[in-house]
């Protein structure tokens, strides 16, 4: 005799994520009908008041959409002004800028990990009763972070809000000898982030894989914080100012955030999955060595299976900022001169949480005249209730609780960073 | 010294963290209260104005040292009072951690706690506010508890100084 299911999961402020979201996925007759992954937290306008802004404050202004992913902000900007200004900046300040995007993986990879993911498949609420059991792992995550934190105060200027990062590279740079204690913090993180791979890869991880279609940036030879084209694992290659033309956004009325789906196809992937997906073959050949360790091959298209590649990345990170400070170069000046122009400048880089877009309408006296940002967890949205939609299709005759519990889990695979997909709703007033 | 290393060993020291947003009204109490004891207070007192809570605050701590931690609190009680805890005493409850940029006073506690991470003393200074809405002025209240709230904490940094 077959079960007729009819039920509703709601939960109606997500545990574990940042920021306010909420999920209600409805079933009638075992059948899946609707599914809303609803992000509720107020708008903040960042786009609009970067208007009339000088192109130089981008940086520092678009830092605050997030406190732990404010890198990723400022190199967005950063290098959107500088395509604008025809501008490249090369080693050793290239190099800087991906140490800074290194510190910043570790600190947000790291806490999502053990603070917010890891919980999940141990069976326990909350990282405070993990660390009851497990202290000396949660120890470990915190010495861990501090490595990441150290290095984004001492190149950024502080953990939160660096201040140190303006167009063309930095205000000023640290002297050789000022990195020195942190290479030794570094060679003791790389061994505890091997030691994470190990650890994640051994959780009990749900077995769920889907199409999806990734999308990242992809660089001739090397694993991409700031450079790259865009490309997908299903045929799309671009440069990054081209985004608009091939990615549209869209208000739905259950999210204040804009949602986003590919032109003529429909939802896909951006962050850890995505880029590991599209770049293995350019990560440290430690990182690749560890991941096939961890029993992981290349392609890997289980979203529970996150939380041991944001593992990898961090490794990876760890190792990439070994590497640049071991060839450390202190250069000339901490700067390239940056002369705006009129026009549209373009910008795309890694976020922890996958591809970050910014462009700018600057004017001819270099104030900003439009911006618009597109954040990763705005990208993921579709893709989440797809998850959602699908994980609960399969499994609607579990007990309701449990059930919940799960379809929380799948939308924090995705790391979801709910404030910075918040910035801008277009609102459009009749009458 | 550094700013922000207390040093091991060092029972009179106390670090006092308010701890709030100057953007959302009187969640710029905490913040406040450690503006103003910035001014009064001698050099074994750290102060630190946080406008969140990460993991990295127990690095701060020391099993030796005394801390005070001040933030706004919503209740029921009447807008500006103020509630001094020892927590050592009386846990605060918490949920699980809601957030990867903050994690609340109690949820710190209880990490603190668990990984046997305490201080010698803890208290905690909650200061009922009246709005927590965008914008920067002070409900009355909150601004007279302010006052309030800083000379109590002086009191309690000299009985931390001299026991």
């Amino acid at each position: 005799m077959s079960t007729i299911t009819t039920k509703t999961i709601k939960v109606d402020a997500l545990a574990r994520v940042e920021g306010e979201g909420a999920v209600t996925v409805k079933v009638r007759e075992g059948q899946v009908q609707e599914v809303e992954f609803r992000i509720f937290e107020p708008p903040r306008f960042f786009e609009a008041f970067l208007r009339g802004r000088r192109a130089s404050e981008a940086p520092d202004i678009t830092a605050r959409i997030c406190g732990i992913c404010p890198v990723a902000y400022q190199m967005s900007a950063a290098h959107a002004m500088e395509r604008l200004a025809d501008v490249v900046v090369d080693n050793p300040i290239r190099a800087l800028r991906r140490l800074l995007y290194c510190g910043e993986w570790i600190e947000s990879h790291v806490l999502h990990v053990y603070f917010l993911h890891a919980p999940d498949f141990l069976g326990y609420a909350d990282a405070v009763q993990m660390a009851g059991d497990h202290p000396e792992v949660v120890q470990r995550a915190l010495e861990l972070k501090k490595v990441g934190n150290a290095i984004v105060t001492l190149l950024g200027g502080r953990a939160v809000h660096p201040v140190n990062v303006r167009l063309g590279g930095f205000y000023r740079v640290p002297a050789a000898r000022a990195w020195t204690p942190l290479i030794e913090q570094l060679k003791w993180a790389r061994e505890a982030a091997l030691e994470m791979v190990r650890w994640t890869a051994q959780l009990p991880l749900p077995e769920f894989e889907q199409d999806y279609e990734f999308v990242a940036l992809r660089h001739p030879h090397e694993y991409p914080f700031n450079e790259g084209r865009l490309v997908s694992n299903k045929g799309l290659d671009i440069d990054i100012a081209a985004f608009e033309d091939f990615f549209v956004e869209e208000h739905v009325a259950h999210s204040t955030a804009l949602q986003a789906e590919l032109r003529a196809r429909s939802n896909y992937f951006v962050g850890p999955l995505a880029r590991y997906n599209l770049n293995f073959d350019r990560l440290s050949p430690l990182a690749q060595e560890a991941a096939k360790s961890a029993g992981m091959d290349a392609r890997c298209l289980n979203p529970f299976k996150s939380i041991v590649v944001r593992s990898i990345e961090t490794l990876y990170a760890v190792d990439e900022a070994l590497r640049i400070l071991q060839a450390y170069e202190m250069p000339e000046l901490p700067y390239v001169p940056v002369a705006l122009q009129a026009g549209i400048g373009y910008g795309c880089t890694e976020a922890p949480r996958g591809i970050l877009y910014h462009s700018y309408q600057v004017d001819d006296e270099g104030v900003i005249v439009d911006a618009r940002i597109v954040p990763p967890t705005a990208q993921n949205q579709k893709t989440i209730e797809h998850d959602l939609r699908t994980y609960v299709a399969s499994r609607v005759n579990l007990p309701l609780n449990e059930l919940t519990w799960q379809c929380e889990q799948v939308v924090r695979n995705y790391d979801p960073c709910i404030s910075c997909s918040t910035h801008m709703v277009r609102l459009q007033v009749e009458g | 010294m550094q700013q922000g290393q207390v040093p091991a060993g060092r029972g009179g020291w106390v670090l006092v963290a308010g701890i709030g947003s100057r953007w959302r009204s009187d969640d710029a109490a905490g913040l406040l209260v450690a503006e103003q004891l910035r001014l009064l207070c001698p050099s074994n007192v750290e102060i630190r104005q946080l406008e969140a809570l990460g993991p990295e605050m127990l690095d701060l701590w020391d099993s030796d040292i005394t801390v005070i931690l001040v933030d706004a609190v919503l209740s029921d009680a009447v807008v500006g009072t103020i509630r001094r805890l020892d927590l050592l005493q009386q846990p605060l409850s918490y949920s699980a951690a809601v957030s990867s940029h903050a994690i609340d006073v109690a949820v710190m506690v209880q990490l603190a706690r668990v990984m046997d991470r305490l201080p010698r003393r803890l208290l905690f200074y909650g200061i009922q506010a009246g709005s927590v809405e965008p914008g920067t002025a002070l409900s009355d209240a909150v601004a007279c508890a302010i006052s309030v709230c800083v000379d109590s904490i002086i009191q309690d940094i000299e009985a931390s100084t001299i026991g």
